[in-house]
């Protein structure tokens, strides 16, 4: 799975979203733990999500119970079709604890595309390696769940 | 740091010197705990306007002046772009009629002349007697409930979509 998701599911789109994750890694003030791609089952299929896992310093909890998200259409620095959108889901790893335990509507999404495979890691230090490994283990708690 | 982090870091020490003068039973920190939460929401805001100035999105940035009516006034009308489509909503999102009517009895608390209910200078109450803002009742626990989840409302409202900006690929 790892490294060719992106590449089969999204081609048009492996480089630069590539890029963006690197430029990412560079915000020291709020360091990337964790960047997946993925793609839930029950969004636009045209749609690409780029998750994120990052050193927020207020580890913020959303009150309203659900994850960020921030929608993206073309830009020079990543080329986008008229249907087609960037969206960018944010947490950090103390909200997205309570997220998964409470199931929250969009990293509910993420556990599901994980279930499904239709995902690709694209960056993990220590402690996206850890988020990671919560990330998988619900996923396998819900296919277990389903029998 | 850049400059939208420094605001956001001044925000979230203001915001916890908020929750030690609200630790206090008697009530005589509150107004101090409401004054705080006045500049953590003030900061947040000026949060906001930096990074979309840094980005490139809004034409000025933080000046010195208090006026957060103002720059939410900006946040809300902000240039019209494909590129600024979905910030404009998570800002709509955030300061929404009851945010921003929040915000604005907020700093309605700020010192003004003549003296009325603030958070830092005596003054004349509707009797015309003189208190204080420390006095027994001035401020309610049910404002101080309110100001405080409005603080954390919009710090950690704003300090996501500055991560957003940040992210938005150019």
């Amino acid at each position: 799975m790892a490294g060719s998701w992106t590449v089969d599911r999204f081609p048009q789109f492996e480089a630069a979203i590539r890029r963006l994750t690197e430029q990412h890694r560079e915000l020291v003030d709020e360091p990337l733990h964790l960047a997946v791609s993925y793609l839930p089952a029950t969004r636009d299929q045209q749609h690409i999500f780029l998750f994120e896992v990052i050193g927020d310093p207020g580890e913020s909890i959303n009150p309203e119970r659900d994850l960020f998200e921030a929608i993206f259409e073309t830009s020079p620095g990543f080329p986008m079709g008229p249907n087609e959108q960037l969206h960018l889901i944010l947490t950090n790893p103390r909200e997205l604890e309570i997220a998964l335990r409470e199931g929250w509507s969009l990293a509910s999404e993420v556990v599901n595309a994980f279930r499904a495979g239709d995902y690709e890691v694209l960056y993990k230090d220590e402690i996206g390696k850890r988020v990671l490994d919560k990330l998988e283990a619900e996923a396998r708690r819900h296919e277990d769940a389903r029998g | 740091m850049d400059e939208p982090t420094a605001w956001l870091y001044q925000a979230m020490a203001d915001r916890q010197a908020a929750e030690r003068f609200v630790a206090d039973e008697v009530g005589t920190g509150r107004c101090h705990a409401i004054a705080k939460w006045q500049q953590t929401v003030e900061k947040a805001v000026k949060a906001l306007v930096s990074a979309l100035h840094d980005a490139g999105i809004l034409g000025a940035g933080v000046l010195p002046r208090h006026a957060v009516e103002r720059y939410i006034r900006a946040l809300i009308s902000l240039p019209r772009a494909a590129g600024n489509r979905t910030i404009q909503q998570n800002l709509h999102g955030l300061l929404d009629q009851n945010t921003r009517a929040g915000i604005r009895a907020l700093d309605g608390l700020a010192p003004q002349r003549p003296p009325r209910r603030n958070t830092e200078y005596p003054f004349q109450d509707a009797q015309g007697q003189w208190t204080y803002p420390a006095a027994e009742g001035v401020f309610s626990q049910d404002e101080v409930q309110q100001f405080r989840a409005l603080a954390h409302r919009v710090l950690d409202g704003a300090g996501r979509i500055v991560s957003a900006i940040r992210r938005r690929p150019s």
